[in-house]
């Protein structure tokens, strides 16, 4: 089977929302593998517990915006000061379901972000994403 | 004394008097002439009294008029050559030229007087301009003291004739000032001087001669001047501003009106000795301000200044300052002139202002806010079951499950439209314009991804746009983009099944102050009798729309917002077209 990423992370808090990205993703042979995790803290951890292993690192990061203790944006502000290796420019889209004109400006102007979805992900939203970012 | 004069007394005298006493004589006139300068003309009058020298020759012992036969054809003789002689000197005609031209230009008039006794006087010369000026007749001659007294305003008789006496009595001269009423009715300030001549025999006082000047003019003026004086006094005295005046050269203040005891709590006195008190007063986190705006005064520009200052009292004021620089001719600093003001009501009230509008804009802020998060949090879960219904709907075979999940899918897109349009217009109405570049085909472009996952967009209503933009436009791109993406929804909302090619057309074009946006369709179109209603707030023409009735009012209200108008034209079957003008909001 032909995967668009190997490896990709979901980080929402909402379980529905993990579920349903998870379900879309595999149902489209998005990613060969899935990595949810359900706050933003958890994705650091992860991040970093795996820094070793370049195979355990995600391709692509589906990133919510709010979310409790960490929200988006301070991820991203995290996700800036981890090393270098782990770093990947144009690795996350974000997915959030604010209309807010400014939380899409801010996130596309992060060099890690190379896209800014509204919430539901559909089919026709992932056909967006261009499949080489890696 | 002149060699004609001396040819004629030695052709005359010489041989007929003793020669002593022509000797005398001679040294008399040399010493006359030496000592004053005299003309000749006063030559003449002097020989006239030395002339009786010659009875007193010689020594002091009286000569006998007998012992010279012909003196009085001789001096009769003599009189007329020496006058002959004056005339031919043509000192007279100057000098009544002069006269004339000097009485002319001052405006004023010559006379004079031989004085009865030290009180009277008879004015038994006249000039012309003098006679003008008194209004009286050229053939009126002279006048007595109490004629002319008559002339003069009975107010300034006393102190006029008191003056006349006391020169009279010293011997002197008077300069006065006095009011004239002619006959004529006619009242004129005249200034008179004149000097009292003294007969030199028997020192008696024998004649005034006077200039009398035509003053009224300068008075009127001196007048006005008083007046203005006067106002410009009460106006410094009684106004709350304090006028002041520094004298930039030696540090010296010049003026401090008497307000400055209300506005500082100081006297005019204490800031006229102590040039510093003034900057003292200043608040020390304020002075910069007056030290910042030296460089201004420095190139002679006014410079208005607001800064604090301690009362004597400890109370804390507000001042405006208005300043006027004087440069001198090489442009340095040598004076200024101002008026302090207190404008501590005024600040105060500013500041409350300033204070109650950032509370206004932090309250706006936080609203703002609130309603993102509301929007959010009901968005949120929306889009979760939208998105779980969205993976059913395409798992689904079930016909029944299919047509149900659907409907399911329709509320939740309506009620999504809903919370869109009610932030949209919720933020319409409390934010500021924020005007800047608007990009079209970015703003098109995001309202075409914003419009591509509508769920109703399934039959494909095609997006077109077309440009004729030929220069840069400014204005609110967020409301625009409302604007835009209201109007290319509806489009697609109420497309018409049965038309080949549903489409939606967007021409962007430049026209005189801003730009034109047309969004026309082939849609179902409106109804004639719905085209004022539709903008209506929670006007629907459709029941069975997605829409929430605010649309249409959002875009309406949102253009009125940016200073545009919106225009529609419809036939149902055919299809819609919203003409738009935005005016440029340019920021100069």
């Amino acid at each position: 089977m032909e995967f668009n990423f190997n490896k990709v992370m979901v980080v929402d808090d909402a379980d529905i929302d993990r579920i349903l990205a998870e379900r879309i993703l595999n149902r489209h042979a998005f990613a060969e593998e899935i990595v949810a995790v359900d706050s933003a803290t958890s994705a650091l951890t992860y991040l970093n517990a795996n820094r070793t292993q370049e195979q355990a690192l995600p391709d692509l990061i589906f990133l919510d915006i709010n979310m409790p203790r960490m929200n988006g944006f301070e991820f991203l502000d995290e996700y800036e000061k981890l090393p270098e290796d782990i770093k990947r420019k144009c690795i996350i889209v974000m997915l959030s379901s604010s209309l807010h004109p400014g939380d899409r400006e801010r996130a596309l102007s992060s060099p890690y972000v190379c896209q800014f979805l509204n919430k539901p992900l559909t089919k026709e939203k992932l056909a967006e994403i261009p499949a080489a970012v890696k | 004394m002149d060699h004609n004069l001396q040819s004629i007394l030695e052709k005359h005298l010489k041989n007929r008097i003793p020669d002593d006493s022509y000797k005398a004589l001679l040294d008399e006139l040399q010493h006359e002439s030496a000592m004053n300068n005299t003309s000749s003309q006063q030559i003449l009058s002097s020989l006239k009294n030395s002339f009786c020298l010659l009875y007193q020759l010689p020594g002091k012992k009286r000569c006998q008029p007998p012992a010279i036969p012909d003196l009085p054809a001789m001096a009769e003789k003599l009189e007329q050559e020496i006058a002959a002689h004056v005339e031919e000197c043509s000192d007279m005609a100057y000098q009544i030229r002069h006269l004339k031209t000097i009485g002319s230009v001052v405006k004023g008039g010559s006379w004079e007087a031989a004085l009865q006794g030290d009180l009277a006087e008879i004015m038994n010369y006249v000039s012309d301009e003098m006679k003008a000026l008194l209004g009286v007749g050229k053939e009126v001659t002279s006048f007595t003291f109490d004629e002319y007294l008559e002339l003069v305003h009975p107010d300034d008789r006393l102190h006029f004739s008191q003056a006349v006496h006391a020169a009279v009595a010293g011997r002197t001269r008077y300069d006065v000032e006095y009011r004239i009423i002619r006959p004529d009715g006619m009242m004129k300030f005249v200034r008179d001087i004149a000097d009292t001549l003294i007969d030199e025999i028997t020192g008696r006082p024998e004649r005034m001669v006077g200039v009398t000047l035509d003053v009224t003019e300068r008075k009127g003026t001196e007048a006005a001047l008083t007046e203005a004086n006067r106002q410009l006094r009460i106006l410094i005295e009684t106004m709350e501003e304090v006028f002041f005046s520094v004298d930039r050269v030696n540090n010296r203040i010049l003026l401090m009106s008497p307000g400055s005891k209300r506005l500082f709590g100081y006297e005019t006195e204490d800031f006229l000795n102590n040039p510093d008190l003034w900057f003292n007063l200043v608040q020390q986190e304020d002075r910069n301000i007056i030290i910042e705006s030296e460089g201004a005064l420095h190139r002679g520009d006014r410079v208005t200044n607001e800064y604090r200052i301690k009362h004597a009292d400890g109370s804390v004021h507000w001042v405006e300052a208005r300043i006027t620089p004087t440069l001198d001719a090489s442009g340095r600093l040598i004076r200024v002139d101002g008026i302090n003001a207190d404008i501590t009501s005024r600040k105060e009230a500013e500041l409350a202002l300033l204070v109650s509008n950032e509370q206004l804009k932090k309250s706006n802020e936080e609203l703002d806010r609130f309603v993102y998060s509301v929007s959010h949090d009901l968005r949120a879960p929306l889009a979760s079951i939208s998105g779980l219904v969205g993976y059913m709907l395409a798992e689904s075979t079930d016909p029944v499950l299919t047509g149900d999940l659907n409907l399911i899918k329709r509320s939740i897109d309506k009620l999504d439209v809903f919370i869109i349009d009610i932030l949209d217009y919720s933020r319409n109405a409390r934010l500021d314009l924020s005007v800047e570049e608007v990009d079209f085909s970015v703003l098109l472009d995001d309202a075409r991804t914003n419009l591509k996952f509508m769920s109703s967009n399934r039959d494909g209503v095609e997006i077109r746009t077309e440009m004729n933009l030929s220069r840069a436009f400014h204005s609110d791109k967020g409301r625009i983009q409302v604007v835009m993406n209201n109007l290319i929804s509806n489009a697609i909302r109420y497309y018409n099944p049965e038309a080949a090619t549903p489409y939606v057309q967007i021409t962007v074009s430049t026209v005189e102050g801003g730009v034109a946006l047309l969004v026309k369709d082939n849609g179902i179109g409106i109804d004639p009798q719905y085209h004022e209603k539709v903008f209506q707030m929670f006007y629907r023409v459709s029941d069975k729309s997605n829409g929430s009735g605010l649309g249409l009012y959002l875009v309406r209200e949102t253009v009125h917002r940016l200073q545009g108008t919106i225009r529609l034209y419809s036939v149902p079957a055919e299809g819609t077209i919203f003409e738009i003008f935005l005016p440029d909001l340019i920021v100069d």
